[in-house]
């Protein structure tokens, strides 16, 4: 019951997370296949695995992008797999699918982020890795009722996750039998007992106020990894090894609602600083002033702190506190709640009469997605200042539409420096300028926009115009090679001048064909050229816009490679062939 | 609700059985009115699993409702033996749970049994305490001894209230290994069904299902990706496995649902195959084979404002069905009218439903009549929905052994909530509910706005769970209403609470002979005997050993008596006769002492029958 409490709350912001960092990637994707039947204004398709089996009991639902979370509508589904929504509102949907047990596809076209009422969707399903196993006690029985969760540590390459969230939380039945299934392929650590994600602020288990013992009788540093790959079952057996770990318990301080309601509960997140583990997460409930105690703890340095939602989206925060758990508990740690810094702005269209292209009018604003991103290039150095910004947060995106006035209005932010830029707009227009109406001397397109905790900016300002170009075309490898995998195609200015102005620097992913579009573009000449994308250390891909050491090595490379393209306003480019041309 | 400190066992208490009575009728929180995030929660899971864990929660913030000392006394400990099939159990995990401190979830205190079956947990300071196993694979040997909160990670518990320095011994709690179901459900292609609830009814002799068994609130029962399920810790019994939803009157998914279908193939209940389980043993192969997946259908409309005809966006709907009497209650919306006032709700099967605006968590100025609904093998449109301004209720906080400054000093953030319902005539018509809260100014006033017309009741919360008053009296227009209020559409004013706070204690002994009262469930309840208009009292459930102690108890001369409650359905042929009834005691209670109570119960039988 409470796994259901939980784990919506935790996915909804992985899953807000994991979308607005796609929508940010997704600066130029090509629409999926207008439908032949059906109305313009539903969103409909079909689920089926990769070997062409509908899944009619797939879990489908649409909602509206937008800045916060919202609920979707879910569809109707039949028995060949075929999904319809109910008439929709023109704009911009995320389409979620979820079935037991399935992923989406790897091997299937990269979907676009958002639909459009109107849009048919083929989706691809695999079924996902398990891994199952026992957990045995002391004696050798059967640990009952035990949580075990797996950590995605490693990608199916190798490449390290630097952040592993846990996967879901199962429970061991009585036979100390558990099993974790529709994971995603890839390296995996299995720890069981600590305490529970889901069950953990409400009732008290027999493991909690154990270390979690990870597969096959490990510490953390020591963890068996286990090779999951879709579709196949991979055994973990754990000893549990019964070490007693500590406590650390306290208050959250004076959270506050509007005269003087008692908000119901608090969040309280424990991460390890050394293996980058969120530990736990646990409830400070109201009715219990506020106290909360987490469990199992082994010694290590953390950062624990407090957060709280509002029905007006308006979250407060509690700043980090850094803790060093060394062979006894902690008590006493008190959170102090604060709110935390957001900004507000409007974009607008600014019509150009020598050009007339921009499409959709009088439906501009509900196809016009705006991305906020917090980023950092690299991960803070051992022995850095701590930072008073979650480990969590220190990279983060979030995007969605304007409102119907073209109003957006960022909350919920962590200090730091902001870079703006946009997700999703319609055909023809281009992003000219951002700006901050108070200060002009503050280039906030290329600078970011700097916020202090709990400070609230106003009059940013996004204009677009008219005239964008649009541009497609196909990496090809030369002779006797192949394509790289993670493949960008990046377009920068080719007038020297222009090389401050960032909003003149686009990339894309290609395909794994090659193929690529890149749409919205301003009218100008530009260098071209396809590499491989560069991540920072905490494996996010580095954007050009917001990273300048990759803007400049782009720059440097595309100059090399001398190969220029001139894109007047509305022009239309296709079958551009772009070749590739490995690192020497 | 009544202030209640004192609770020993809170989940098990009158008031938790009257929380679970009223989340299950859908008033849809506590009393205490927890704000946006619990709207919020209560959006995102459903309703089942939201009452199940406020009724937990419920149960925590109760249990918390104590005073506690401040200074360091001394520790004690509590030891026993744990049985298993009457034979001494090593390596089990008993915790000693704290069900007075703050952090009452945590155990105080953990060990495991040693090769004799003992255990013994030492340092506990003074306090009431739960000792449990951590056997969800286990049931109960013995009745009264339920697992804590109803929790899925335990068997059975004992509580013992703990004096300082005291040691207690003897603390043994017998169990028997509960029973296994396991089976697989498939769809009409013989294709595993992932993910899909399994419920299991205890059947009782008479063919009626049992109110509770174990381990229901835990980790649901569900199918894994094969289709594959697994229910343990059954205690003994003849039970019966369903899968699927009501074919009529049943609220769920649009994508469809599976027809409610009993072991083996059977929609029909008395047609489902009954599965005996017997302690320690598995049965297994208990396989469903389920039918394709019916189609939902949908219902849809429009919401305007009664005053001026013009569209309301924002405002949420509920849903309930209009049902046999006796069938099971379902409900469970969270539709939203659109900027032009319009709602969908999807996924209804067929059936009679009232559609309304939900003002159950007070979130919402509106409420409307509910509009009957036929649900057929079409979607229902064109549904108009008149929205009305919710009424008020306003008063006064009058103490009534104290200055109200002093009151809302020692009680900081006192608030008065109000629950109002209509309907519910027990024919089948659902009850509507609606709940509001006002903070109490520093003048005494409260104005709770946006309630539903219709019976009234009033409660009081404060922000410190160890601090809450009690209503003793409530007026309206100068006379009393024990009954509670009528609200109608105008809004009432002039209402009176005369609330009570202390901080006396009622302590004392339950001391039986001549018989055993475990086939019941005791507890000591004490009410204000003097100026009481309103229903108020406290109570507490006795210990192992018969001790009782009922915290923050307000001055004045109380009625104690032993209540005696059935613990679980009879079973296995038994009939359990009538609790015996006992004379109540007077006591008088004042401020920061404590006042002794001992029943002496003999039950020798005197040659009568129940």
């Amino acid at each position: 019951m409470n796994a259901r409490l939980r784990r919506p709350l935790k996915l909804a912001l992985l899953i807000s997370a994991l979308i607005a960092l796609l929508a940010g990637l997704a600066n130029a994707q090509e629409q999926p296949a207008k439908k032949e039947k059906g109305s313009a204004s539903v969103i409909s398709g079909r689920i089926s695995s990769n070997d062409n089996q509908p899944l009619s009991n797939a879990r489908v639902t649409v909602s509206k992008v937008t800045i916060t979370a919202t609920t979707g509508q879910t569809l109707k589904i039949d028995s060949n797999g075929d999904f319809e929504s109910l008439p929709l509102e023109p704009g911009l949907y995320f389409l979620t699918v979820t079935v037991p047990g399935f992923i989406r596809d790897p091997s299937a076209p990269t979907p676009s982020p958002y639909v459009r009422p109107g849009d048919n969707v083929d989706v691809k399903m695999i079924r996902g890795g398990i891994i199952t196993g026992t957990v045995r006690n002391a004696i050798g029985e059967g640990a009952v009722a035990i949580s075990v969760r797996a950590y995605r540590v490693k990608s199916p390459n190798g490449d390290p996750i630097p952040v592993a969230f846990a996967s879901r939380e199962v429970f061991t039945d009585d036979r100390g039998v558990y099993r974790l299934y529709g994971l995603p392929a890839g390296t995996y650590i299995v720890s069981a007992g600590g305490l529970s994600r889901s069950f953990g602020g409400f009732m008290p288990s027999a493991y909690e106020s154990f270390v979690p013992t990870y597969a096959p009788s490990a510490t953390r540093d020591t963890a068996m990894e286990i090779q999951v790959t879709n579709g196949n079952e991979a055994q973990a057996d754990i000893q549990f090894r019964e070490d007693r770990g500590h406590v650390i318990s306290g208050t959250v301080v004076a959270p506050q609602g509007p005269e003087g309601v008692q908000p119901y509960a608090a969040t309280v997140t424990v991460f390890d600083l050394h293996s980058h583990l969120e530990v736990a997460n646990t409830s400070a409930i109201g009715g219990n002033n506020y106290s909360f105690a987490v469990s199992g703890v082994p010694d290590g340095d953390y950062e624990i702190y407090a957060w709280q939602g509002s029905s007006t989206n308006d979250q407060k925060w509690s700043p980090i506190t850094l803790i060093k758990v060394q062979g006894a508990d902690l008590t006493g740690v008190k959170l102090a709640m604060a709110p935390l810094a957001s900004f507000e702005g409007r974009v607008i269209f600014e019509d150009d009469p020598n050009s007339e292209c921009g499409k959709h009018r009088a439906i501009a604003f509900a196809e016009t997605v705006v991305n906020t991103r917090r980023y950092e290039a690299r991960p803070p150095a051992k022995d850095a200042a701590p930072a008073d910004v979650p480990s969590t947060s220190r990279n983060m995106s979030r995007g969605g539409l304007v409102d119907n006035r073209g109003a957006f209005n960022f909350k919920n932010l962590q200090a730091g420096t902001y870079q703006i830029d946009v997700g999703a707009q319609p055909p023809g227009w281009y992003m000219r300028s951002i700006a901050l109406a108070r200060n002009a001397a503050t280039n906030i397109a290329h600078d970011g926009l700097s916020l202090k905790r709990g400070e609230h900016v106003t009059g940013v300002t996004i204009t677009f115009a008219e005239g964008a170009g649009k541009f497609k075309g196909h990496v090809s490898a030369g002779e006797g090679q192949t394509l790289p995998l993670k493949l960008r195609v990046y377009l920068v200015p080719a007038e020297r001048e222009a090389g401050g102005n960032l909003l003149r620097f686009y990339e894309t992913a290609a395909e794994r064909d090659g193929s690529f579009t890149l749409d919205n573009l301003a009218p100008g000449s530009y260098l071209l050229i396809a590499r491989r994308a560069e991540e920072n250390g905490l494996g996010l891909i580095k954007f050009v816009r917001q990273d300048e050491a990759l803007r400049t090595a782009v720059l440097k490379e595309a100059e090399a490679a001398k190969k220029e393209i001139a894109i007047k306003p509305c022009q239309q480019i296709n079958d551009f062939d772009l070749p590739y041309v490995a690192p020497r | 609700m009544r202030a209640s400190p004192g609770f020993q066992s809170p989940v098990f208490g009158a008031d938790a059985l009257r929380f679970t009575v009223i989340f299950f009728e859908k008033v849809g929180q506590c009393s205490l009115r927890s704000g946006a995030t619990f709207t919020m929660l209560r959006r995102i899971i459903s309703f089942r699993h939201f009452s199940a864990m406020v009724i937990v929660l419920c149960g925590f913030i109760m249990a918390a409702a104590q005073t506690k000392d401040a200074v360091q006394p001394r520790t004690g400990s509590i030891s026993g033996h744990i049985l298993i099939d009457n034979k001494a159990a090593a390596d089990i995990q008993v915790a000693a749970l704290n069900l007075e401190g703050l952090n009452r979830r945590s155990p105080v205190m953990q060990t495991k049994t040693d090769s004799e079956g003992y255990y013994h947990l030492a340092g506990l300071p003074p306090a009431s305490y739960q000792i449990a196993t951590f056997t969800p694979n286990m049931v109960a040997a013995e009745k009264g001894t339920q697992s804590p909160y109803n929790s899925p990670f335990f068997a059975t518990s004992q509580n013992v209230l703990l004096a300082a320095g005291e040691d207690v011994n003897d603390i043994d709690l017998k169990l028997v290994r509960g029973g296994v179901v396991t089976g697989r459900i498939t769809d009409a292609d013989d294709k595993p069904i992932a993910e899909e609830r399994v419920s299991i009814q205890f059947v009782s002799e008479n063919g009626q299902p049992a109110p509770r068994i174990p381990s229901q609130f835990g980790p649901t029962p569900m199918t894994d990706d094969r289709g594959v399920y697994r229910i343990y810790g059954l205690p003994p019994g003849r039970y019966r496995v369903s899968v699927g939803q009501e074919a009529s009157g049943a609220i769920g998914s649009p994508s469809g649902f599976y027809v409610l279908t009993y072991y083996p193939d059977a929609t029909d209940l008395t047609r489902a195959s009954l599965i005996d389980v017997i302690a320690g043993a598995e049965v297994s192969n208990i396989d469903i084979k389920l039918k394709r997946r019916a189609e939902t259908r949908s219902i849809s409309g429009r919401v305007v404002d009664a005053e001026n005809g013009l569209p309301l966006s924002g405002v949420r709907l509920g849903l309930q069905v209009f049902h046999e009497p006796g069938r099971p209650y379902s409900t469970g919306t969270s539709a939203t009218t659109t900027a032009d006032g319009s709602f969908t709700i999807a996924g209804v099967t067929s059936g009679k439903y009232a559609v309304y605006i939900g003002t159950d968590d007070g979130g919402s100025d509106f409420y409307s009549d509910p509009v009957k609904v036929n649900v057929g093998e079409e979607d229902v449109s064109g549904v108009q929905i008149n929205a009305l301004r919710g009424t008020s209720i306003s008063g006064t906080v009058i103490p009534e052994n104290m200055e109200l400054k002093e009151l809302l000093t020692q009680v900081p953030g006192l608030r008065v909530t109000a629950h109002t319902w209509a309907g519910g005539d027990g024919a089948g018509v659902p009850t509507f509910y609606s709940a509001g809260e006002s903070i109490v100014r520093s003048d005494g006033s409260f104005t709770i706005p946006g309630m539903r017309p219709g019976r009234a009741s009033l409660s009081l919360l404060a922000r410190d769970p160890l601090k809450q008053p009690t209503i003793i009296k409530v007026t309206a227009g100068g006379v009393g209403v024990p009954q509670g209020l009528e609200i109608t559409r105008e809004p009432l004013s002039g209402v009176e609470l005369v609330v009570a706070y202390g901080t006396g204690v009622i302590s004392g002994t339950v001391e039986v002979q001549g018989g055993s009262l475990s086939d019941y469930r005791a507890e000591v309840v004490c009410s204000r005997q003097v100026g009481r208009t309103y229903p108020t009292g406290s109570g507490a459930y006795p210990d192992a050993r018969g001790h009782f102690t009922i915290k923050g108890v307000a001055p004045g001369t109380y009625e104690c008596r032993m209540a005696l409650g059935f613990t679980a359905p009879p079973s296995q042929g038994r009939t359990v006769p009538r609790p015996p009834q006992f004379p109540p005691q007077t006591i008088t209670v004042t401020n920061g002492t404590e006042t002794q109570i001992r029943f002496a119960i003999d039950l020798t039988p005197k040659g009568v029958g129940p």
